[in-house]
């Protein structure tokens, strides 16, 4: 089931870092602000192949491969095709476990937990 | 390019249904410019085998394999192309390029006079071929044969999805082996 909504296009120039920036916990903070984690795909593979995220985490797979590539569970979530040098992201709202998989290349695979 | 080279060369393009005897030039190693050919003229290749298979193949599985091929080496090409381009290299025709053009031009016969299931299955088996054989000749005779750095990245950039190609081929034709 396609999830459009979830998701949105990006350009590549926004994102400067790559991995997880939670100022708040580095603070001390009790409640921490939601992170931004970035999933590249790149070598017809996700980097990294698994990673765990909580909920409210918006989740970001940026295409730095040669070709277009997407994020998708089957029968659930799906970023549609991302081209190359775009990005898509993913706010999860609930805990859970995802094995997802690019439909255009089937040997590449990864899991997302949220927690 | 050496003899180790030259055999290696002449085992890939024989699967792929290429002449085995490589010609005089294939005694040297390729320039960077005839490299980029070889490169352009492997991804059209395959670009061109997949819109003969979209026309002749009713199975939902090989026409949705055969439009990724146009996609992914399209978008191979067009990078190729655009670093060609930015490095003020022109590519160059040479003895590869035309014994691949020979192999693909064989393959395609052999596709021609089949029909229904029989095309999907030999489609999918000349696919394995061909992307066994691009993965052998960027391994043993592309990549280490090019100078120019830029050009190598592309190369070595290039190889997992040649090798994840050459996977999801083997799946498929295996499921059609088997009847599916």
């Amino acid at each position: 089931m396609r999830v459009p909504r979830l998701f949105a296009l990006e350009t590549v120039a926004p994102i400067i870092a790559v991995g997880a920036i939670d100022l708040a916990a580095a603070a001390g903070w009790s409640s921490p602000r939601p992170a931004r984690q970035v999933i590249e795909l790149t070598g017809i593979a996700f980097q990294p192949p698994s990673l765990t995220v909580s909920v409210g985490d918006t989740v970001v797979w940026l295409n730095r491969d040669l070709v277009p590539h997407t994020a998708t569970v089957k029968g659930g979530w799906d970023t549609g095709s991302i081209a190359v040098g775009d990005s898509a992201r993913f706010v999860p709202k609930k805990a859970g476990q995802w094995q997802y998989a690019c439909t255009y290349h089937p040997t590449m695979k990864a899991l997302l937990v949220v927690q | 390019m050496s003899y180790r080279r030259s055999a290696l060369l002449a085992l890939a393009l024989a699967a792929f249904g290429a002449p085995t005897v490589l010609p005089a030039q294939a005694s040297q190693d390729l320039t960077d410019p005839e490299v980029a050919h070889v490169a352009v003229t492997a991804n059209t290749i395959d670009i061109d085998a997949a819109k003969y298979a979209q026309s002749r193949t009713s199975n939902a599985e090989v026409k949705k394999f055969a439009a990724l091929m146009i996609t992914d080496h399209g978008a191979v090409n067009a990078q190729a192309v655009a670093l060609a381009g930015k490095l003020g290299v022109t590519p160059k025709d040479n003895a590869v390029s035309q014994s691949l053009l020979a192999g693909a031009a064989k393959a395609h016969e052999a596709l021609v006079p089949l029909k229904a299931a029989a095309i999907d299955k030999a489609y999918m088996e000349r696919e394995v071929a061909y992307h066994q054989a691009v993965l052998d000749a960027l391994d043993q005779l592309l990549i280490p044969t090019t100078e120019n750095a830029e050009l190598k990245k592309l190369l070595v950039a290039v190889r997992p999805a040649f090798a994840a190609h050459l996977e999801h081929a083997r799946m498929l034709s295996g499921s059609l082996n088997k009847g599916m």
